[in-house]
């Protein structure tokens, strides 16, 4: 386009220098035809009229040419007046100046008018350089054609191309630049650059390479088209990659003068380009590595083409794993494989290609030799040359299903032994509770955990398992030191089983506790409520005790009145014998007194092994009624030792065996009533009290009272304190053994003999409090 | 061998028994005097001759104690026990004479350092014969230090 605007303003340049001049010359011919008129008319001053000539040759030729001109006006001017003129006259003078003037004005005005043709095409004065003369005349020339409009257009085209665009003479110096060379090399001045060279503005090599590049071009006149030069640029210090062409200016005469460069700045496409290169380089090294990875993973991997269901890649794992030939595994049908109907395998294809979600299952795949291999998948969408593939990976699971087998064996058979283990636990009659430890940071066993019990457990305690569980034994049990805490921690520490029997107060009950340690740190306690055979053997303890009373009795007691009759009888025979009768009638009573005695205690001894063996069935007995009775009873003997007896109004409801409970208080009574020696106002008063929780059942007088010494003994079977006492001996023996078959105590409080006694017995609450219950 | 007055302590809570006993020792003459007390309270109140047996004369210390178990008051038993526990009287031969032939009793008595532990028969003929032998056992034939 350059190239042509420059065509195109060269030959309208032409005609108008050839005009102006033919101009001239006709002016200046004219002029000196029309000479003696014009002197005649206007004088001497008529010869600035050949200055017309002058300016409008040296507008069409330049500075030199208005010169020239000026002088040729001026010497004819000076012709023409003929040696007419002296020297040192007016007239000679002022000719002088004229042919001076015309000089000046040819000069002026032509290098007005290169000016301005150079700086309508370039914006430089092309003729201020003498060697970049011709190549100014040259483009001044070319231009000559155009009108203002035009190089205006052109000139303001040029400036603001992008591109650098300068021209250089055939010596490689800058003639011309555009704006944008300009800064590239770091200049702002068009004059700067007259007469620099590349060797100025570039490194020695990158210049010695453009001159040789400019030199090839002018010698051979074959235009350098789009070369890549590596530039630096002077503006922003960056190294610029130009794409430059060079082409020759030629003169007139088809004779080259110097050279036209254009270099356009192609660094951002460069750089584009070798940004791709290497992204491109180093794609194909991670599609290398990524490769190396895929054939040396031990999962198979492979890539199925979705539309035809054929395997289109595949690793050496895979073919490892079932036993085809890299060759043989390229196109392979992955029904060939997959063991499974056609239709699932196409529809879970489907499946991930639409929903572009990894899959991962389990599957068998058949080997080549048609055996069977378990895997785990796991598939997903890639995109492969453009188009979307799926790519499976797949991981031989046969052995790890193999140890899945036997494990779940094992697991089966370990909760088959859990579930034994459970049903034990629930159903055992013991209780059972598993604890843990709780130590301190020193180590030290603190407290313990309860981790689990059993029904039977909640069962004994009234401790319910939603309760109990997790709870610290100190807070369950609400005690400062858990129970039998330093029986557990021993088990705990020392893994040795321990065994004890022991009462437990806040459930009031007999525990056997069988306490041992499956592992350091826990311990489970097993026990069982054993109140009842507690029970049981103090009953028969009790058995015991009066089978030995018995027995004692029979062999004391019933042997002594044996001896006496015996002895006596003896003794009577002998006097008899000898013939002596005064001791007769003694011996023979004391022989049916003993008798007598026996066949009391006899009776005796079969009422006291009544109680316990026969029992009446109980009820609820109104303790103050049955008092009453009682009374009524022996209100023969009270009447008779003049007794006072009170009864207290509070005495309460018991349950019991009514009849042998008015036994009690009938032999208490009668005790009392025995026993008042020489008191004045015999009184006997019955009621109750209250002895921390016990309910107190006492019969209190005023007579003898018992020696401490005896509170003990005096409830033993024939014991007397008194020989000479009436009674048997069994009264006291009759109650203690009622009051104890109900499961109460009885004793005897008396501070010694002349202060009275007060007999004491309780029935335990549970007597007293069912009718409550009941109630 | 018979220089001095023997004494027995019958301690003996039946009547009849003691009756019997002073009878066959009174029969065989082997001891000057026989007191008897009626339970285990007036046999310690004897030996150490307290109240109504504090007169040395009437109640001299006696050579040989008959002690019945089971007595009222005091146990015959602890009696026994008082007995040879003093010093003072431990030397006095206790012949347990008793009804109850109770392993328990027997091993008891021992236990208190009995001199020896009889029950009484109950043939007339083998009572007779058992105190007589006590008597000229302890009496007669025992040599004692006093």
């Amino acid at each position: 386009m350059t190239e042509h605007i420059k065509k195109e303003s060269s030959l309208r340049s032409y005609f108008l220098q050839g005009a102006l001049v033919t101009l001239s010359i006709l002016l200046i011919v004219l002029y000196v035809c029309t000479f003696s008129r014009i002197h005649q008319q206007l004088g001497e001053t008529g010869g600035i009229i050949i200055l017309v000539p002058v300016v409008l040759s040296a507008w069409a030729l330049g500075a030199r040419g208005g010169m020239l001109a000026g002088l040729i006006v001026g010497f004819l001017n000076f012709f023409l007046h003929g040696f007419t003129l002296q020297h040192g006259s007016m007239e000679f003078v002022f000719i002088v100046f004229i042919g001076i003037i015309a000089i000046i004005i040819g000069w002026v005005t032509g290098r007005f008018s290169e000016l301005r043709i150079s700086s309508l095409l370039f914006g430089v004065d092309s003729s201020a350089d003498a060697s970049g003369h011709k190549v100014a005349e040259l483009v001044r020339k070319r231009t000559k054609g155009m009108d203002t409009r035009e190089q205006n257009l052109l000139r303001t085209l040029i400036d603001n191309l992008p591109d650098k665009v300068y021209v250089k003479d055939n010596k490689g110096r800058y003639v011309i630049n555009n704006m944008a060379h300009l800064r590239s090399v770091g200049l702002s001045k068009q004059e700067d650059s007259l007469g620099k060279t590349s060797f100025d503005f570039f490194s020695e090599l990158l210049a010695k390479k453009f001159t040789s590049d400019e030199q090839n071009v002018l010698e051979t006149g074959e235009s350098l088209i789009n070369c890549e030069e590596e530039v630096l640029d002077a503006e922003t210090g960056k190294l610029n990659w130009h794409l430059t062409t060079k082409v020759p200016i030629r003169d007139n005469q088809g004779k080259i003068i110097g050279i036209v460069g254009v270099s356009r700045d192609i660094t951002e496409r460069k750089l584009a380009e070798i940004t791709r290169k290497q992204a491109e380089e180093a794609m194909r090294q991670s599609e290398e590595r990524f490769r190396a990875v895929v054939e040396q993973s031990a999962d198979a991997i492979y890539i199925t083409d979705p539309e035809s269901l054929h395997i289109i890649n595949s690793n050496h794992a895979f073919q490892k794993m079932l036993g085809y030939s890299p060759e043989e595994s390229h196109l392979l049908p992955i029904e060939k494989i997959v063991v499974a109907p056609f239709e699932e395998m196409r529809k879970s294809i489907t499946t991930i290609m639409t929903t572009r979600q990894s899959l991962s299952d389990e599957r068998r795949y058949r080997r080549k030799d048609g055996s069977i291999v378990d895997v785990v998948i796991s598939a997903n969408t890639v995109t492969f040359g453009g188009k979307q593939l799926v790519c499976t990976f797949a991981r031989d699971i046969t052995e790890w299903k193999l140890l899945q087998q036997e494990r779940e064996k094992l697991l089966a058979n370990l909760s088959d032994s859990e579930h034994k283990f459970r049903t034990l636990f629930e159903n055992l009659t013991e209780g059972v509770a598993l604890q843990e430890m709780i130590y301190d940071e020193n180590g030290r066993a603190v407290d313990y955990r309860i981790l689990d019990i059993n029904p039977s457990y909640e069962k004994y305690t009234g401790l319910l398992h939603k309760k109990a569980k997790g709870l610290l034994a100190s807070v369950l049990y609400g005690t400062e030191t858990p129970p039998y805490f330093e029986e557990f921690e021993r088990v705990a520490r020392t893994g040795e089983p321990y065994t004890f029997e022991t009462y437990f107060l806040p459930l009031e009950k007999h525990f056997r506790i069988g306490v041992i340690s499956p592992k350091q740190g826990t311990f489970a306690t097993v026990f069982e409520d054993i109140t009842e055979r507690r029970q049981k053997q103090k009953e028969l303890q009790d058995k015991n005790a009066e089978l030995e009373r018995f027995t004692y009795t029979v062999s004391h007691d019933l042997k002594s009145p044996l001896i006496t009759i015996k002895g006596f009888a003896g003794a009577l025979l002998h006097d008899v014998i000898a013939g002596r009768y005064q001791r007769l009638e003694s011996d023979l009573r004391r022989i049916t007194d003993a008798a007598d005695k026996m066949g009391g205690l006899l009776g005796n001894l079969l009422e006291l092994s009544r109680i316990g063996r026969i029992m009446n069935p109980p009820s609820d007995v109104n303790l103050a009624e049955l008092t009453q009775e009682v009374v009524g009873l022996l209100a023969g003997t009270i009447t008779e030792h003049k007794v006072e007896v009170v009864i207290r109004p509070d005495l309460p409801m018991v349950y019991g065996d009514q009849r042998r409970l008015a036994q009690v208080l009938q032999n208490l009574i009668e005790n009392a009533v025995k026993f008042m020696g020489n008191q004045p106002n015999p009184r006997i008063e019955i009621g109750t009290r209250k002895d921390r929780e016990e309910q107190v059942i006492y019969v209190q007088d005023n007579g003898i009272g018992v020696d401490p010494h005896y509170h003990e003994t005096v409830f033993g079977l024939f014991n007397k304190l008194d020989t000479g006492a009436q009674g048997t001996g069994i009264g006291l023996a009759l109650v203690r053994r009622i009051v104890e078959i109900h499961g109460g105590r009885v004793w005897v409080e008396s501070q010694g003999k002349g202060f009275g006694a007060t007999f004491c017995f309780t029935l335990p609450t549970n007597h007293i409090t069912r009718k409550e219950h009941e109630q | 061998m018979i220089g001095r007055p023997m004494t027995i302590l019958l301690v003996e809570d039946n009547p009849d028994h003691a009756e019997l006993v002073k009878r066959n020792l009174e029969d065989f003459q082997v001891a000057n005097h026989i007191n008897h007390v009626e339970d285990g309270e007036a046999a310690l109140d004897y030996v150490y001759r307290r109240g109504t047996y504090s007169d040395h004369k009437k109640f001299p210390r006696p050579d040989l104690i008959l002690l019945d178990l089971r007595l009222p008051r005091i146990d015959g038993l602890e009696v026994l026990k008082q007995i040879k526990r003093d010093l003072t009287l431990q030397a006095i031969p206790v012949v347990v004479l008793t009804t109850s032939d109770a392993e328990k009793d027997l091993a008891q008595a021992y236990e208190y350092h009995a001199n020896s532990y009889v029950t009484k028969p109950v043939n007339f003929e083998n009572f007779s014969r058992l105190l007589r032998d006590l008597g000229y056992y302890w009496l007669a034939w025992n040599k004692r230090p006093w």
